[in-house]
C-alpha cells in the first residue's frame, strides 16, 4: 500500500541515526567494491560473460526449463514448476507434510512468495539461519538489502531482539560474542530440523545442479543436515551449463563486495553412497530427498516484454542498491517488502506491485549510478522511467 | 504537477516565468535571431532564481513522492496560488544567471561567430515533463519544439546545461522522427578549441569538482570540463566519488520530495567539503540544490562558466 510507504518514509526522515547508518554503510561498501573490482579486472570480464549467458538464457528460457527438469530428475531430484506464489507455497507445504521444524537459508524467492508467513500459519516452526535474516526475522523487520538484510539495525535493537527469544547477550557484548551466541542457538535448530529450504544463485540446465554462494556456512548446513532439502528457484536463475552457473555465483559475490567467497556449494541430487556392494543408496550423510521448486510468477511472460525482460538478467548482487543515491539517503525507505533500491523497484513492477513500484519510481533521480555499476548492465533508470510514466498517466487521469 | 502543466500551457516553461525574463541576458549583445547554429538556453539558468525561491516554499511542505492524494491536493491549491505572487527571486541571483549565459555566449562566439539565438521564440525543452513522467505532455511539447527549430533552419544546437543536453541528445531522437540536429554541449566545443579560452580573475584557492550525473554517466562528458579548468588555471581536487562515480545532488526530486532531496544535497556536500568547501558545479540544478545546504558547510558554489572571461 502506498499509504504504508509514505508512513514509513516519514518515519525514516525523522530517524537521523538510521539515515546516517545507511549513508555510512552504503558509501563504505561502494568504495570497497570499486577498489575490489579495480584490483580484480578479470571479474569484470566474467561479468561481461555472465551478461551474455543471461541474455541467451532469457531467449531460451522455456527450452532451458525443460532441460533442467530432465537433468534434475536424472539425478534423482524431484522437480516442480509453480506458476505463481500461491502454487509454490502449496507445493512446498505438501513436500513438508507433517514435518515440524524448518530451517532456511537466505532467499529472496521465499520472501517473494511469503513462505515464512504461510508455514507459520500451518503451525510450523521456521528459522532463518543467515545471521542478518535471523535478526530481521526475530525483530519482525523488513530486509534492507538482498545480501546484507540487517544493515539498518543498530546493536541495541539486535541485543534487545536476541534477549527476547532467550539468547544470552548484553549491550556490552561484542559482535563476536553475539555471533557466537546465535551460532549455538541456531545449531540446535539446524540439527533438530526436518527440512532445509534454500534458494539458489543459479541452476544449471545441463546437470540440474543448484549453485549457492555464501560466507556464513549456514547454507551448507541447511542444505546438508536435514533429511529433506527444498530449493525454491525462480526460473530466471536457469543458465545453460554448470560452468555458467559458477560464473554467476562468482560475479554475484564479487559485486556484493565478498570476494573471494568463503563457500560455493554445488548441489546435484540427494546425497548417496554406493559403498555397500556397489549398490547406489540415497540418503548418506546429507539429505535423502531433494526437491527443486521452479518459480515462474510472471517471469516467462516477461521474457516477451522487449523492455522489461532485461530485469531477468539480474543476479541479485544488490550493487545497484548500495550505489543508488536515494537508497544511500533513505535506505530501505526506498523499497517495499523485501525489494529495495533500483532493482527492487523494477522487480516489484514485474511481480505485479504496480502501484508501489510506481510510487517509488517518482523518487528516482535518474542519476544513473545503478546502470553504471550493474554487472549485467540492466538499464535500470530507463525501466524506472517507464514505470513512472505509466503510474503518472494513471494518477493524472484519476 | 498540475501547476507545472498549467505553467507550461501559459508560459511554455515549468516555473511560469515570462519570456522577457528568459531573454534579458541577451540585451545589447546584438545576437542574430536564429540561424544555422544557435545557443540554446532552454531558459534553464534564467529559471534558477525562481526555482531557488520556489524550493524555499516547497521545503515548508511535508509531502514525499507522488501519490494520487498528493496530486489532488496539489491541483486544489494550484487554483488559489499564483506562483508570481509568492516567488521573489533575489536580484543577485538574476544578475548571476545572466552573466553566466553571457560568458558562455561570448566564448562560443569566438569559435562560431554566426551563432544565433531564438529570443522570445526559444522554447523550453520540456526536460522536466519527461523527468516527472508526464510523457504524453512531453511528446506533444517536443514536437512543437522541433517545429520551431525547423522553422528557423537550425542545424546545430549548442546546449549549456546537462538537462537540456540530455533531453535533446538522448530522449528527443526516440520520440521525434528524423531528428537531424547536431547537439553539442559547450564543453565539447570549448575543449576542442582551448586556445580561445580566456579567464576572469581566478582565485588561487583549491576547488573540488562536483560532476553532473547527466553529463558524466549519460553523455560521457568528463574530461572536457577538466581540460577547460586546466586551461583556465583553476586549481581543483577530485573526490573519490566524482567522474562516472559522481553522486546526485538531490536536485531532480526537489519538487517531488523536498525533504529527501535536501538530505541528498547535505550528504553530498558533506563529503565534498571534506576535500574543499569551494565547489565547482556544471549544472544549474546542482547549483540550486547544493546551495540549499551551503551555509551548513560554510561552502561556496560556483558554476564552471563563472570562471570564463
Amino acid at each position: 500500500m502506498v499509504r504504508d510507504l509514505e508512513r514509513e518514509l516519514h518515519r525514516i526522515l525523522r530517524d537521523e541515526a538510521t539515515r546516517q547508518q545507511f549513508n555510512r554503510i552504503t558509501t563504505e561498501s561502494s568504495d570497497k567494491i570499486w577498489d575490489l573490482l579495480k584490483e580484480n579486472p578479470h571479474i569484470v570480464k566474467i561479468a561481461e560473460e555472465v551478461r551474455r549467458i543471461k541474455e541467451e538464457s532469457i531467449e531460451r528460457l522455456e527450452e532451458l526449463i525443460e532441460k533442467a527438469k530432465l537433468s534434475i530428475e536424472r539425478n534423482k531430484g524431484v522437480v516442480y514448476l509453480a506458476k505463481d506464489a500461491e502454487e509454490a507455497r502449496k507445493i512446498i507445504g505438501d513436500i513438508i507434510g507433517s514435518d515440524k521444524i524448518i530451517v532456511k537459508a537466505k532467499s529472496m524467492a521465499t520472501e517473494e512468495i511469503e513462505l515464512n508467513e504461510y508455514l507459520e500459519s500451518l503451525g510450523k516452526e521456521v528459522w532463518e539461519t543467515d545471521l542478518g535474516m535471523f535478526l530481521v526475522q526475530i525483530l519482525r523487520e523488513r530486509p534492507s538489502h538482498p545480501i546484507a538484510p540487517a544493515i539498518h539495525l543498530t546493536r541495541e535493537r539486535i541485543v534487545e531482539g536476541l534477549r527476547r527469544i532467550g539468547i544470552k547477550v548484553s549491550m556490552d557484548s561484542s559482535p563476536e560474542e553475539i555471533a557466537s551466541a546465535v551460532r549455538e542457538f541456531l545449531r540446535k535448530k539446524i540439527f533438530s530440523a526436518d527440512v532445509g529450504i534454500s534458494g539458489a544463485n543459479a541452476l544449471a540446465a545441463d546437470t540440474g545442479s543448484i549453485v549457492l554462494v555464501e560466507n556464513e556456512s549456514n547454507i551448507r548446513l541447511v542444505t546438508s543436515v536435514p533429511k529433506k532439502h527444498i530449493a525454491l528457484v525462480p526460473v530466471d536463475k536457469i543458465v545453460p551449463t554448470l560452468e555458467d552457473a559458477l560464473k554467476v555465483a562468482i560475479v554475484q559475490a564479487a559485486y556484493d563486495g565478498l570476494y573471494p567467497p568463503t563457500y560455493i556449494s554445488v548441489v546435484t541430487g540427494p546425497s548417496s553412497t554406493a559403498d555397500i556392494e556397489h549398490k547406489r543408496v540415497y540418503g548418506a550423510q546429507g539429505p535423502k530427498e531433494l526437491h527443486v521448486v521452479m518459480l515462474d510468477n510472471g517471469r516467462i511472460k516477461t521474457t516477451r516484454d522487449q523492455d522489461f525482460k532485461q530485469i531477468l538478467r539480474c543476479i541479485r548482487c544488490g550493487r545497484c542498491v548500495f550505489e543508488c543515491p536515494v537508497y544511500q539517503t533513505i535506505g530501505y525507505g526506498y523499497g517495499y517488502k523485501n525489494f529495495n533500491g533500483p532493482m527492487g523497484v523494477v522487480w516489484l513492477y514485474v511481480l505485479g506491485y504496480r502501484e508501489e513500484a510506481g510510487y517509488l519510481s517518482t523518487l528516482c533521480t535518474h542519476a544513473g549510478n545503478c546502470r553504471e555499476v550493474c554487472p549485467v548492465k540492466i538499464d535500470l533508470p530507463y525501466l524506472i522511467s517507464k514505470i513512472k510514466r505509466d503510474y503518472i498517466r494513471k494518477i493524472v487521469s484519476e | 504537477m498540475k501547476l507545472i502543466i498549467d505553467n507550461m500551457k501559459r508560459t511554455g516553461n515549468p516555473v511560469g516565468i515570462k519570456a522577457e525574463k528568459c531573454i534579458s541576458w541577451a540585451k545589447d549583445l546584438s545576437i542574430p535571431r536564429g540561424g544555422n547554429s544557435i545557443l540554446y538556453t532552454s531558459c534553464m539558468y534564467q529559471m534558477i532564481p525562481y526555482i531557488k525561491a520556489l524550493v524555499e516554499q516547497l521545503e515548508k511542505s511535508e509531502h514525499i513522492g507522488l501519490s494520487s492524494v498528493a496530486v489532488k491536493m496539489g491541483s486544489f491549491f494550484a487554483r488559489f496560488i499564483d506562483p508570481y505572487s509568492i516567488l521573489k527571486p533575489s536580484e543577485a541571483e538574476v544578475t548571476r544567471s545572466s552573466s553566466i549565459i553571457r560568458k558562455i555566449y561570448e566564448t562560443l562566439k569566438r569559435i562560431d561567430s554566426s551563432i544565433g539565438y531564438l529570443y522570445e521564440e526559444e522554447p523550453y525543452s520540456g526536460a522536466l515533463l519527461h523527468e516527472l513522467g508526464l510523457e504524453d505532455y512531453f511528446i506533444d511539447h517536443a514536437r512543437k519544439v522541433v517545429e520551431i527549430f525547423k522553422r528557423y533552419g537550425v542545424k546545430k544546437i549548442y546546449t549549456i546545461d546537462p538537462h537540456t543536453h540530455h533531453i535533446l541528445k538522448f530522449v528527443y531522437p526516440t520520440y521525434v522522427d528524423n531528428f537531424d540536429f547536431e547537439i553539442i554541449h559547450y564543453f565539447e566545443v570549448l575543449a576542442d578549441n582551448l586556445e580561445i579560452i580566456k579567464n576572469s580573475n581566478i582565485e588561487k584557492e583549491e576547488y573540488v569538482i562536483h560532476d553532473p550525473c547527466l553529463l558524466t554517466r549519460y553523455a560521457n562528458i568528463i574530461d572536457q570540463p577538466r581540460a577547460i579548468l586546466n586551461k583556465l588555471g583553476v586549481r581543483y581536487r577530485e573526490h573519490l566519488r566524482s567522474r562516472n562515480r559522481t553522486r546526485c545532488c538531490g536536485g531532480p526530486i526537489e519538487s517531488i520530495a523536498p525533504s529527501i532531496s535536501g538530505y541528498m544535497a547535505r550528504y553530498r556536500l558533506e563529503e565534498l567539503s571534506k576535500i574543499s568547501n569551494k565547489i565547482i558545479v556544471m549544472c544549474p540544478i546542482c547549483y540550486v540544490s547544493l546551495s540549499r545546504v551551503a551555509d551548513k558547510y560554510n561552502a561556496s558554489i560556483k558554476d564552471l562558466a563563472e570562471f570564463l572571461g
